[in-house]
C-alpha cells in the first residue's frame, strides 16, 4: 500500500464503480432478459423524450365529441373522457412520470448521501443522525408520503419532494454504513494522517467510493418511486390530477374500467415495464459493481 | 284488530300511490347492506350539513316536517300543518300523541322544545333560525309554540330537511348538547341506532314500538314501516369498488356512483340503476371580496366565455345525465323561472375578451379551487379554464383535497373561483350563498332588499315573484354561476322492493323479495 | 445480552420520541381543519371558529405539543374527532384484518419466493434461474391497485368466488372475514414475493459456497441432500430478516390494497384521517405504527442472536 498517494488507488478500493464496467457490459451480452430490459427503458425514456415528435396530437386538447373512442387507427390508444388522445397522453404522461422519478431520486440521494456521510464520518453526530434516519425509516413510506403531500399541497413538484424525502433514509442508511466501512480504510487514514481537509477526504475518498452503491440505490428508489407515484394518484392525494403522469392517468380511468378500459390499460402496462427494467437493471448492476451489497434491501 | 285494519289500510293506500307498479307483498325481515360514499363524519344530523349524516340519520331521527311528493311540506312528528297567525310571527304546531322514542320513554312538548332549543345551538342552519325566534314553549304536552321577532317563510324548510336537520330527542338528551356528548343516538325513528364500526359499517336495526303515521307514504312522509330486520351502512369511499360491488350483488344499494356506470349496470342481471332526476347543480362560487373578480362587469364576461354544455358534457358523459339549465331551479318546483337567463350558457370567449378588455383586466390570474372528492367538480373546472384561456384570461387551476378547498375558501385572500355543488334544496332561502357570510361573501343592497323580501313574505306566489327578480340579480351582479342540473346515479338490487329513488335515499318501506 | 437489550430499548425512546414530534409538527402544518368537515359545506366561518376552540386546536402551537406529549407519555393517544372513541380503540378495532391480511399476504409470499429462491440459486446462470427471477420481479413491478381490480373484476364479480370488497357483514365469523381477504392477500402476497425470491436466492448462493457444503458435495451426498439438508437451514437465517421486514412493511403500508378492496385496516384509517384532518388518529396511528416497526426490527435482530450462534452483541 503505498502512503503517498493523496488520491485513492482505484484497484485497492472495494467496489469503485470504473473498474466494474466492463463486467457490466460482458454481463449485458450474457444475460439476455437484462439486454432486454435496458433496450425497453432506453425506448420509453427516448419516447418520452421526444414526446412533443411522436405525439401526434396535444395530450391536453379536448374534443368532446371524441370521447371515450377504442384504440384504432385515428388514436392509437383510443381517447379519454374528454375525447384526448391517449397515445399523446401516455408518451407525454411518461415524461413526467420519469422526471418525477428521476428528480425523487436526484432529492433522496442528496439529502442521503450528506445525512449517510455525515453519520458515518463524524462517530459524534452519528448517534443522533442515526437515530433521526431510524424514525423516518419506522414511518411506511406511503403513509409519509401522503402526510407530506397533505402538508405540501397536491402538485407534482410536492409529490417529488414528498417521495424524495420518504426516500432520504434509505439511500442514508445505505451510505451511513459504506462510509463506516470506509473510513477505517487505509487510504482514508493515510489522507487524515497527512492533514488533507476533511472535505477533501469526503469529496474526493469516501464520496467516490460510495457510487456504487448509491447508483444501486437510486436504480431501485427510480423503479419505487414510479410505483409510489401511481399509488398516490390513485389515493386521490398525489400529482394534480391537470398533469398527466401514468398516476394521473389511470386513476382518471378507472371509473370507466369497464366501458373503456384502454384507458386504465396503456399507462399500466407502461408503469409495469418501465419499473420491471429498472428492478432488472438494478439487480444486474448490484451483481456487477458491489458483491457485497447483494444482499442489502 | 283496529291496528290490524289500519295497516292493511295504509298498505292498500301505499301500494295504490306510491309503489302502484309493484304487485309484490312487503316481506318482514332480512338485512341489506347499502354502500355510501364514506364514513360520516358524525352521526348527529344536526351537527353537519354533510348529505352523507342526513341520509343515515333520517333512519332513526325524525323531524317534525318532512318532504312528499314535488317536494311539499307535510308533517312528520307534528300532527298536521301548523297554525300561523295573521302576521306570520306565531306558529302553533300539534303533536302526534304516544309517539315512543327509542329509549321507551313517550314524546312530548317538552322534548320537542329542548329539542329545538338544541338544534338553534348547534345545528347551522338552526342558528340561521335562531336570530328570528324569540320563544320556543310548550302550550300543552302535545302543542308546541314558535314565536317569531318578524316573519321568517324559511322555517318550515328547515324544520323539514334532514340534513342540518332539526331533529327530536328526549330532553335530557337534547339537554346534554351533542350527539358525542349524549352518548349513542336515541330518536323515534323506525330504526336504531345499533353499533359503529368505522369504515365497516353502521348498524341499525328495526325499533320494534315504532309509531307510524297512518296516512299513505309519500315520499320522505307518511306511513313508514321498517320491514327489514337490519340495515347496514357500508362506507366504500371508491366508487370504482361501489360499482363492482354493486354487480357482484355484494349491496342491495349503492349510493352516489359516477354516471359514467350507468352504460356498466344497465342490462346487468340482478342490479338495476336507480336514477334521481334532478338531483341537484353544481356551481360555481366567485370571491366578490378580494381578488381579481371583485368587478361584476369582469364576473359577466367570465360568464360570457364559458360554455356550461361541454363542462356537463366532460363531467356527466351521456346526457341523461344532465340538463342545460340555467334557472337555479329545474322545472317543477314553483320556483322554476327563465328570468335572466339569456346570459347562462353563451360559450363566447370571443365576446368574453371583448368585455374583459372593456372593464379593464390587466392579465391577473384568476385562480379556481376544485378538488377530486368529487371529480365532476375538476371535470367541469377544467373544461372551464379551457374556455377562460381562450377569452384571454390567466387562469391558475388548483386542485386540492376537499378538506383544504374547505379550509381555503373561507380566506378571500386565496381565490376568486371555486367549483361545488347542491342538491335542489326545497326552500331558496336555505341556499348558502344567500348568508352574505359564506365564502364569496356576496353583499349588495340589492341582494339584501330581495332575501329580506323573500324571507318575511308568506304567500307562495309573491314569494315565487321575489325569487324571479332575485335570479335575474343573479345574472347581473354573477355572486355564481350554476352550471346546469344533474342526475345522481345509484345501484339497487333487484330483490331490493319499494325503493324510491330520492337525494336522501331511504330503506323504510323497503324489502326484500324472496327468491 | 441484557446490557445490548438495555441500550436498544434506549435508543427506541430516542427514535419513538423524535417520531412523535414528527408526528405532531406533520399534522399541525397540513392546511385544511377537521371543524370545517364535520359541520359540512354550508357552515359559515364563524360556526368552524366556535368547533375548533371546543376542539381545544385554537391554543398555541407549543401548549398542544406539551400536552400531546405528556399525554403520550401516560399512553393516552388521543380521543379521535370523528370516530367519537380513543384513538387506541381505533387502532384496535383495525387490528385484526391488517395482521391477519399481514399474515396471510406473508405467508403466500413465503410459499413462493422461498422455493424460488432456491430453484433460482441451484440453477444459477441458467434459464429457469432467468425465468424465475424475471417472473419475480414483474410481479414486483405491477401496481398494486392494479392488480387489485383485475382480481376483482375477475374472481369476484365474474366467478363470484369473493366477495368484492368489505370485511364481512356485522355478526360475521373469523372464516367469513378471512374469506374477504384471500384477494388482498394475493395481491400483497405476489408483490411482495420478488423481494424474498431475491434474498433466498443471494443467501443459498453464499451457503453453497461455503466449505461445508462443498464438504458434503465431496463426501458424495446428492444435491438434493445437499441443498435441503445442510444449505437451506444456514440459508435461511438471513430470509427470517426479510420476512420480518416484509411483515413490518405490509402492517402499515398496504394502504392502497385496503382502499380497493374497502378493508377496515390500519392504513386505510390513516388515509381516511388524512382526508377529515383527524389531527389525533393521524398522529396515534402513525405513532403506533411506527413503534411496532422498530419493535419487529428489534425483535429480528434479538432473533437473530438465538438462530445464529456467530452472531453475539
Amino acid at each position: 500500500m503505498t502512503l503517498s498517494l493523496p488520491a485513492s488507488d482505484p484497484a485497492s478500493d472495494p467496489g469503485a464503480a470504473r473498474t466494474r464496467v466492463p463486467g457490466f457490459l460482458s454481463l449485458l451480452w450474457r444475460r439476455k432478459l437484462l439486454l432486454a430490459a435496458v433496450v425497453m427503458l432506453g425506448m420509453i425514456v427516448l419516447t418520452a423524450l421526444a414526446a412533443p415528435l411522436v405525439a401526434g396530437f396535444d395530450p391536453n386538447a379536448m374534443r368532446i365529441s371524441q370521447r371515450l373512442r377504442p384504440p384504432g387507427l385515428d388514436h392509437l390508444f383510443g381517447t379519454d373522457e374528454f375525447g384526448r388522445d391517449l397515445f399523446a397522453r401516455v408518451v407525454h404522461g411518461g415524461r413526467v412520470s420519469l422526471a418525477a422519478g428521476g428528480l425523487t431520486v436526484l432529492i433522496a440521494c442528496i439529502g442521503g448521501v450528506a445525512l449517510g456521510m455525515l453519520a458515518g464520518f463524524f462517530p459524534r453526530l452519528d448517534g443522533t443522525v442515526a437515530k433521526v434516519i431510524d424514525a423516518m425509516m419506522a414511518f411506511p413510506d406511503i403513509l409519509l408520503a401522503i402526510a407530506l403531500v397533505a402538508v405540501l399541497g397536491p402538485s407534482l413538484a410536492n409529490v417529488v419532494v414528498a417521495l424524495g424525502i420518504v426516500y432520504i433514509p434509505r439511500v442514508a442508511r445505505v451510505v451511513r454504513a459504506s462510509t463506516l466501512v470506509i473510513r477505517e480504510l487505509p487510504f482514508v487514514e493515510a489522507a487524515r494522517a497527512l492533514g488533507v481537509p476533511t472535505h477533501r477526504i469526503l469529496r474526493y475518498h469516501v464520496l467516490r467510493n460510495l457510487t456504487s452503491p448509491i447508483i444501486v440505490q437510486a436504480t431501485f428508489i427510480f423503479a419505487y418511486a414510479i410505483l409510489a407515484e401511481a399509488g398516490l394518484s390513485f389515493l386521490g392525494v398525489g400529482v394534480s390530477p391537470a398533469t398527466p403522469t401514468w398516476g394521473t392517468i389511470i386513476n382518471g380511468g378507472q371509473q370507466y374500467a369497464r366501458q373503456a378500459q384502454w384507458i386504465m390499460l396503456f399507462p399500466g402496462v407502461a408503469i409495469v415495464l418501465s419499473v420491471f427494467s429498472l428492478q432488472i437493471i438494478g439487480d444486474a448492476l448490484r451483481d456487477a459493481l458491489d458483491p457485497k451489497l447483494r444482499k442489502d434491501v | 284488530m283496529r291496528l290490524l285494519l289500519w295497516s292493511t289500510l295504509a298498505g292498500v293506500l301505499a301500494a295504490g300511490t306510491a309503489f302502484g307498479a309493484l304487485a309484490a307483498e312487503p316481506v318482514k325481515g332480512g338485512a341489506i347492506n347499502v354502500a355510501t360514499i364514506g364514513e360520516p363524519p358524525t352521526l348527529d344530523p344536526s351537527a353537519s350539513t354533510a348529505d352523507i349524516v342526513g341520509l343515515i340519520a333520517q333512519h332513526y331521527y325524525e323531524t317534525l316536517y318532512t318532504f312528499g311528493q314535488d317536494w311539499k311540506i307535510v308533517p312528520l312528528l307534528a300532527a298536521e300543518a301548523p297554525t300561523i297567525s295573521q302576521d306570520g310571527t306565531q306558529y302553533v304546531i300539534g303533536l302526534r300523541e304516544g309517539v315512543k322514542f327509542h329509549d321507551g320513554s313517550t314524546m312530548d312538548a317538552d322534548d320537542v322544545v329542548a329539542s329545538l332549543k338544541r338544534w338553534m345551538d348547534v345545528a347551522v342552519r338552526g342558528k340561521q333560525a335562531a336570530a328570528y325566534v324569540t320563544e320556543v314553549t310548550a302550550v300543552d304536552p302535545l302543542t308546541v309554540r314558535i314565536v317569531l321577532s318578524e316573519p321568517y317563510a324559511p322555517l318550515m324548510g328547515l324544520l323539514s330537511l334532514a340534513t342540518s336537520a332539526a331533529i327530536v330527542m328526549p330532553a335530557d338528551k337534547a339537554a346534554a348538547g351533542t350527539a358525542e356528548q349524549a352518548g349513542d343516538p336515541v330518536g323515534t325513528g323506525p330504526y336504531r341506532f345499533q353499533e359503529r364500526q368505522p369504515d365497516r359499517y353502521i348498524l341499525l336495526t328495526r325499533f320494534e314500538d315504532y309509531t307510524a303515521r297512518e296516512d299513505a307514504a309519500d315520499l320522505y312522509g307518511g306511513r313508514r314501516t321498517a320491514h327489514l330486520d337490519e340495515i347496514r351502512f357500508v362506507p366504500v369511499p371508491n366508487a370504482n369498488t361501489r360499482v363492482e360491488g354493486a354487480l357482484g350483488g355484494q349491496y342491495h344499494y349503492a349510493d352516489a356512483l359516477p354516471v359514467e356506470a350507468y352504460g356498466t349496470l344497465d342490462g346487468q342481471p340482478g342490479v338495476e340503476p336507480a336514477v334521481v332526476e334532478p338531483f341537484g347543480w353544481p356551481v360555481m362560487f366567485f370571491n366578490t371580496r378580494e381578488g381579481a373578480l371583485t368587478d361584476p362587469a369582469l364576473r359577466r364576461a367570465v360568464l360570457a366565455s364559458l360554455n356550461f354544455s361541454d363542462m356537463l358534457e366532460a363531467a356527466f358523459g351521456s346526457g341523461e345525465f344532465y340538463a342545460v339549465d340555467g334557472s337555479l331551479y329545474p322545472e317543477g318546483f314553483i320556483w322554476h323561472t327563465e328570468a335572466g337567463t339569456a346570459a347562462h350558457d353563451q360559450g363566447d370567449p370571443a365576446k368574453a375578451a371583448e368585455m374583459a378588455q372593456a372593464a379593464g383586466y390587466d392579465g391577473k390570474p384568476i385562480r379556481i379551487l376544485t378538488s377530486m372528492q368529487y371529480e365532476f367538480h375538476y371535470k367541469m373546472a377544467l373544461v372551464a379554464a379551457e374556455y377562460m384561456k381562450q377569452a384571454g384570461f390567466q387562469v391558475d387551476l388548483q386542485v386540492s383535497d376537499w378538506a383544504t378547498l374547505t379550509q381555503r375558501r373561507g380566506e378571500p385572500g386565496l381565490w376568486e373561483i371555486y367549483f361545488t355543488h347542491s342538491p335542489f334544496l326545497p326552500e331558496p332561502a336555505l341556499n348558502s350563498f344567500l348568508n352574505n357570510e359564506a365564502p364569496g361573501w356576496w353583499a349588495t343592497p340589492e341582494k339584501d332588499a330581495l332575501v329580506a323580501a323573500l324571507n318575511t313574505q308568506s304567500d307562495p306566489a309573491a314569494r315565487a315573484a321575489i325569487w324571479a327578480d332575485f335570479q335575474e340579480l343573479v345574472y347581473e351582479q354573477v355572486p355564481i354561476a350554476k352550471v346546469g342540473n344533474f342526475n345522481a346515479l345509484g345501484a339497487r338490487s333487484t330483490r331490493l322492493a319499494g325503493f324510491q329513488p330520492s337525494p336522501w335515499p331511504f330503506f323504510w318501506n323497503t324489502w326484500i323479495e324472496s327468491d | 445480552m441484557k446490557g445490548y437489550i438495555l441500550r436498544r430499548l434506549g435508543g427506541m425512546a430516542v427514535v419513538m420520541f423524535i417520531v412523535a414530534t414528527v408526528a405532531f409538527v406533520i399534522v399541525r402544518v397540513v392546511p385544511g381543519d377537521p371543524a370545517a368537515i364535520m359541520l359540512g359545506p354550508d357552515a359559515t366561518p364563524q360556526d368552524v371558529a366556535g368547533l375548533r376552540a371546543a376542539l381545544g386546536l385554537d391554543r398555541p402551537l407549543p401548549v398542544q405539543y406539551a400536552i400531546f406529549l405528556g399525554d403520550l407519555a401516560t399512553g393516552d393517544f388521543g380521543h379521535s374527532i370523528f370516530l367519537d372513541r380513543p384513538v387506541l380503540q381505533a387502532l384496535a378495532e383495525r387490528a385484526e384484518p391488517t395482521f391477519v391480511l399481514t399474515l396471510m399476504a406473508t405467508l403466500i409470499a413465503v410459499l413462493i419466493g422461498v422455493p424460488a429462491g432456491i430453484v433460482s440459486a441451484v440453477n444459477r446462470g441458467r434459464p429457469l434461474d432467468q425465468v424465475t427471477l424475471a417472473l419475480a420481479m414483474l410481479g414486483a413491478s405491477i401496481p398494486s391497485f392494479w392488480l387489485g381490480l383485475l382480481f376483482i373484476q375477475f374472481f369476484s364479480v365474474g366467478l363470484g368466488w369473493f366477495p368484492v370488497a368489505g370485511y364481512g357483514d356485522p355478526g360475521a365469523g373469523f372464516a367469513e372475514r378471512v374469506h374477504h381477504l384471500v384477494l388482498p392477500s394475493l395481491v400483497l402476497g405476489l408483490i411482495s414475493s420478488a423481494l424474498i425470491t431475491r434474498f433466498t436466492r443471494a443467501s443459498m448462493l453464499d451457503v453453497l459456497g461455503e466449505e461445508y457444503i462443498r464438504t458434503g458435495r465431496a463426501k458424495g451426498l446428492g444435491e438434493w441432500r445437499v441443498v435441503m439438508k445442510h444449505a437451506l437451514r444456514n440459508a435461511l437465517i438471513p430470509v427470517l430478516t426479510v420476512i420480518g421486514l416484509t411483515i413490518a412493511i405490509l402492517l402499515g403500508g398496504a394502504v392502497v390494497t385496503e382502499t380497493v378492496f374497502g378493508l377496515p385496516g390500519v392504513g386505510n384509517l390513516v388515509v381516511q384521517a388524512v382526508l377529515r384532518r383527524d389531527y389525533p388518529v393521524i398522529q396515534g396511528a402513525l405513532i403506533a405504527i411506527a413503534g411496532i416497526y422498530v419493535l419487529i426490527n428489534l425483535a429480528i435482530d434479538l432473533l437473530y442472536t438465538v438462530v445464529d450462534p456467530r452472531v453475539r452483541y
